[in-house]
């Protein structure tokens, strides 16, 4: 996950290039912070060892999704120049005080969706200790990709059209981006989205130290926690998934609502909770969703099988009895074709490749072919 | 006391034989990916 | 030669069956009575065509084979990539049939097949049998179905084969080893066709099935269907092909499957009660047999036991 973070500042760069070419829209630095962060050596060692860059590239950041808000909009605990070591970082529930929200005119803010976010199992704050700091914050999934093809030249053909009107084509071309965006499918694909998931779920060190926090407070975890990911790459829907097959359920279509597809993935909830859509008593409204005859019966499937001794004994044991009758079979079998072999060669039957094979041989039994 | 096969009957016989060497060998690859699957 | 209590009944029954009359009982009891004592003397000196001599199977049971045959080994090779998806010898397979998505829709097309030749060959059986116990002519011995005595002839065999009895068992049409590939085979197809439509309609299954069975049930199917069938596979691999190809006698091929006979040689040293029967059935053999007895001076009548006398 961090390789693909460094690819895509790279890539980035490589992007800022071409912007160096034909000047960038948007970002205009009204507050004065690239009078230090324009510097590339702008960095420093953290008390983990870990090194920061706090270089900003004009160029780049103009191609955010951000690129309209000011600084201070998020980094509000910036109130001089220069400023203080900052201590809480940047939350995405802040309120842009700078961009209003043009259907209800109040500052724009993620807020709500954070807020939803919290309520969910995943739910943490930016400054997480402990466990909860595995869990993933806004920025672990949406990792606003700078590269977008699709987006770095908008089609001429309808876009012509709206700077008759709205003149400007940088103003235009951002627009129909906003647009299309949200109109084409930006869904991670199925396999992305067990990818996503697998990056924390299948790391087996994380799921331990959840594990062993949740029997130190005494608190109930998933009987499936420890092996979600590899019990669904065995199960029907994972095969499916790696098939390429989109229809197949991924870890969102059974753990997510349907009601707002959007707002669910941030309301992920444990199977214990009533709310969830894997909740038992509303796992046969959730296979509904794709399975329309499926029945309580039904239901009683297991989306996450493994054929571990603890996890399911039946299949365990039902795999060892069908792997000794599938050698002990063969096994008998060679050896009677061999013993056969043995016996009636004795008895002077032979291969002949030209002739064929017959009773060729001296029979050890002294009963021989009168030739 | 088996009559020589004929010509025809040799290609015919010996080519389902081939075939049949074939499946075997199929046969011996599918004990190599039991043996080798990760699953176990 | 004189038979054993249970190949005279068997003969008898035959006679009985086939309506002979008493000029042909005479003409099979003479020539019982002159064939050598020693059955390996018998089945080592006839000669025999390997195309077959004696008729076995009908057409219908040789289509059958055929379906079964092509199906199985189609459905194994698309099978295998299917299951074994991820590994990297699968893909080839794969993109050779058009990818994974053309591999599955393969697979089940010719499951459909398979299937259509089972029930062709159940309807064969039942109606064949139905019509034989109409005419009188239905012998339980002559089928498939496993009897006692095939566990003494299976005994008695491996006997034979560590060389501690002079001759095989008599056995009748079909031996112990038929029997048991036969109903391995069955069993196998039907575990086969009830896992691939559990895989196929699961909710069917799941609403069928009690609840707290179901659960167990998709996932005993989903263990059966690739355990099954890499069995089959490695039984047909290595014990069929064995049987039919390779083994000293049918090499390099048994041609029964094409031809619907088996031969001389053959059917005495391995089917010898079905060779009595053919003796009623048909007066040619009896001629022909009398014919190789005389040339080789193997009857019994002569006075010599033939061999190294």
């Amino acid at each position: 996950m961090r390789m693909h973070r460094w690819l895509i500042v790279l890539l980035g760069l490589g992007l800022a290039g071409v912007a160096a070419a034909t000047p960038a829209p948007g970002f205009q630095d009204t507050e004065g912070c690239l009078l230090c962060h324009k510097y590339p050596r702008m960095a420093r060692i953290t008390d983990d060892g870990v090194l920061r860059s706090y270089y900003i590239l004009p160029e780049v950041f103009s191609r955010t999704v951000h690129r309209n808000v000011p600084c201070r909009d998020c980094h509000t605990e910036i109130n001089e120049l220069p400023h203080k070591p900052i201590k809480t970082g940047v939350t995405c529930s802040t309120e842009c005080h700078s961009v209003k929200n043009p259907a209800t005119g109040k500052p724009f803010s993620h807020k709500p969706i954070v807020d939803a976010y919290r309520e969910s199992v995943h739910g943490r704050s930016k400054q997480a200790i402990g466990t909860d700091a595995d869990k993933p914050y806004c920025i672990t999934c949406h990792t606003n990709p700078l590269y977008n093809p699709t987006e770095l030249a908008p089609p001429k053909q309808i876009t012509d059209r709206c700077t008759l009107c709205h003149e400007d084509r940088n103003f235009v071309n951002r627009w129909y981006n906003h647009t299309s965006r949200r109109i084409r499918e930006v869904r991670r694909t199925p396999e992305q989205i067990v990818a996503l998931c697998s990056t924390c779920h299948d790391d087996k060190r994380m799921v331990e130290r959840h594990q062993k926090k949740a029997s130190a407070e005494g608190r109930e975890i998933g009987r499936k926690f420890a092996i979600a990911v590899e019990s669904y790459e065995e199960s029907f829907h994972g095969k499916m998934v790696k098939y390429g097959f989109a229809a197949a359920a991924n870890c969102l279509d059974c753990h997510a609502d349907t009601v707002n597809y959007y707002k669910s993935v941030h309301e992920i909830r444990p199977s214990r909770d009533p709310a969830s859509p894997v909740h038992k008593d509303r796992r046969v409204e959730t296979c509904k969703r794709c399975h329309t005859y499926a029945d309580k019966n039904y239901a009683q499937l297991d989306p996450h099988p493994t054929s571990k001794r603890g996890d399911n004994p039946f299949r365990y044991f039902a795999e060892l009895i069908y792997n000794i009758v599938g050698y002990v079979v063969i096994t008998g079998l060679v050896g009677l074709s061999l013993f056969e072999t043995f016996g009636r060669r004795r008895d002077g039957v032979a291969w002949r490749l030209t002739h064929g094979s017959s009773w060729w041989r001296k029979s050890k039994r002294g009963r021989d072919r009168v030739v | 006391m088996m009559t020589p096969l004929k010509p025809w009957q040799k290609v015919v016989a010996y080519s389902a034989l081939a075939l049949v060497g074939l499946w075997t060998l199929w046969g011996l690859f599918a004990i190599w990916v039991m043996l080798t699957d990760p699953r176990g | 030669m004189k038979l054993s209590r249970e190949a005279r009944d068997v003969l008898e029954t035959s006679m009985l069956q086939n309506r002979v009359g008493a000029k042909d009982r005479d003409e099979i009891e003479t020539l019982v009575a002159i064939l050598p004592d020693d059955r390996v003397l018998l089945y080592k000196n006839v000669v025999s065509n390997p195309l077959g001599d004696l008729y076995r199977y009908s057409i219908h049971i040789r289509i059958q084979h055929m379906l079964t045959f092509v199906t199985f080994l189609m459905l194994a090779f698309t099978g295998l990539p299917i299951h074994f998806f991820e590994s990297f010898w699968a893909e080839p397979f794969n993109q050779v049939l058009g990818g994974v998505s053309v591999t599955r829709i393969i697979h089940r097309t010719i499951a459909v097949i398979m299937i259509v030749s089972m029930i062709y060959h159940v309807l064969t059986i039942t109606l064949g049998s139905w019509w034989r116990m109409r005419a009188g002519t239905f012998d339980i011995r002559r089928t498939i179905i496993p009897l006692w005595k095939d566990v003494r002839d299976f005994r008695e065999d491996l006997q034979y084969f560590a060389g501690k009895r002079k001759t095989r068992p008599e056995m009748d049409k079909f031996n112990y080893k038929q029997k048991i590939h036969y109903f391995a085979a069955a069993f196998g197809n039907t575990v086969m066709v009830v896992s691939g439509s559990s895989f196929l309609f699961p909710e069917l299954w799941a609403m069928i099935l009690p609840t707290s069975v179901a659960s167990h049930w998709q996932e005993l199917m989903r263990l059966s269907h690739p355990h099954e069938a890499l069995l089959a596979l490695l039984v047909i691999a290595f014990w069929h092909w064995y049987n039919v190809h390779l083994a000293p006698g049918r090499f390099p091929m048994q041609w029964t499957f094409l031809t619907g006979k088996i031969t001389r040689e053959h059917q005495i040293e391995e089917h010898f009660l079905e060779y009595l029967r053919n003796l009623v059935e048909q007066p040619a053999e009896r001629k022909a047999l009398q014919d190789m007895l005389e040339s080789r001076e193997l009857l019994a009548e002569t006075g010599r036991k033939g061999g190294k006398s």
